[in-house]
């Protein structure tokens, strides 16, 4: 479970957030620049704030701009301790190869698995299928919405239908309203955004 | 001639390979990188003469490390070329590390706070190849710290740049020539071997 009572600048606008979130997987969604980064970087202690967090451990983080380390797709997931999870996906036969020549898709699988391996209770994952076509983000979202069943799974995200897709609660950014909303609000909010 | 060639080759692998060990791990277990770069990265042009220089004062007999008898032995000689190439490959490395975007950063530092080093050292082994082959490509045709360390004793100390250096100067050219070509084509295997792993690396 996660607990937020908290308030934090982006900008030149407060942003307040009191809500509490059990086991799930939860889109965040707003405009460029409103925030949602940033909530991330709060509940990692990254970015200062007031109030209070309570996040179940361990807490794992796939950040906006993630890139494997300069080294072999099996050396990064040794570090982790995910060459077990890996074998039996479509890294299996890329393990050798250097993982700067995965493609976009296959390195946000890759720290993906890096971070699932931790088994976190609490999990962050901003933006990583930013760049991604329909399927290769629809087989991430499939992933964290199995994984969303033993823990909190905050996905931030750019891409509108990625909530049509998964059909969950979000917390939606919009000006300095935040607010956890169920899947059939969002969506009525986030459609009403695009006309 | 023989002799000659492999003792560099092996002095010069021995210096580098020490070097960027050494750098490696230094890198990896910095907090400030930044910091650090722009010192080891000046200190990188430091002429080799005053390498030569600063070791011929440590291992003279009246230096601090004289008690070694290490000079113009090739104990000395490596330690001439390990100071040489350490700064280039300490400036290499800590490029690297800075290298990693504030978000990789972030990565590691939330899910491995407790493996931080190893994962900086992964980082870092990706490019420890290429940054052999520039340390040792730094040191390979060196003359003055080697004269001065070593003191390019024939069959002992010489190598190939020294080897060359002495046949010219009694006038023995073609030798010189041929020590120069084969100086030449050592050289040059570092650059062959850069561009095939970049060639690798990029997918083609």
């Amino acid at each position: 479970m996660v607990q937020v009572d908290i308030s934090f600048r982006v900008d030149s606008k407060v942003l307040t957030i009191n809500e509490t979130f059990e086991n799930g997987l939860y889109l965040i969604v707003g405009p460029n620049g409103s925030g949602k980064t940033t909530f991330l970087r709060c509940l990692l202690g990254l970015h200062p704030y007031e109030g209070a967090v309570q996040m179940d451990a361990p807490v794992a983080y796939l950040p906006q701009h993630y890139e494997p380390l300069h080294t072999s797709v099996g050396d990064n997931l040794a570090l982790f301790g995910a060459l077990e999870i890996a074998r039996e996906g479509p890294l299996r036969a890329k393990l050798h190869l250097p993982a700067l020549r995965l493609s976009g898709g296959e390195k946000a699988l890759l720290g993906l698995y890096q971070v699932l391996a931790l088994q976190p209770k609490t999990l962050l994952v901003d933006e990583v299928t930013a760049h991604m076509d329909q399927q290769a983000s629809r087989q991430i979202e499939q992933v964290l919405l199995e994984y969303s069943q033993q823990a909190v799974v905050f996905m931030v995200t750019h891409q509108w239908d990625a909530l049509l897709r998964v059909q969950r609660s979000a917390l939606v950014f919009a000006g300095t309203v935040v607010r956890k909303l169920p899947y059939d609000s969002a969506q009525s909010l986030i459609l009403s955004w695009k006309e | 001639m023989a002799y000659t060639f492999l003792f560099t080759i092996g002095t010069t692998t021995a210096a580098a390979v020490s070097a960027v060990l050494l750098a490696a791990l230094y890198a990896s277990s910095v907090s400030q990188p930044r910091l650090h770069l722009s010192f080891w990265r000046a200190l990188s042009g430091i002429p080799p003469v005053l390498v030569g220089l600063l070791v011929y004062m440590l291992f003279s007999q009246a230096g601090p490390l004289g008690f070694l008898r290490w000079l113009f032995t090739p104990k000395a000689l490596i330690t001439a070329q390990f100071l040489l190439a350490l700064p280039t490959a300490l400036a290499l490395a800590l490029r690297e590390r800075t290298s990693l975007p504030r978000d990789m950063e972030d990565f590691i530092r939330v899910n491995l706070p407790n493996k931080k080093h190893q994962a900086y050292l992964a980082h870092l082994k990706g490019t420890l190849p290429s940054t052999f082959f520039v340390t040792w490509g730094r040191i390979l045709g060196e003359v003055g710290a080697a004269t001065l360390s070593g003191g390019a004793i024939e069959g002992y100390t010489s190598t190939l740049a020294t080897d060359i250096l002495y046949k010219t100067n009694l006038g023995q050219f073609k030798e010189a020539l041929v020590l120069g070509a084969l100086l030449l084509v050592v050289s040059l295997i570092p650059s062959v071997f850069l561009e095939l792993s970049s060639y690798g690396a990029s997918g083609h």
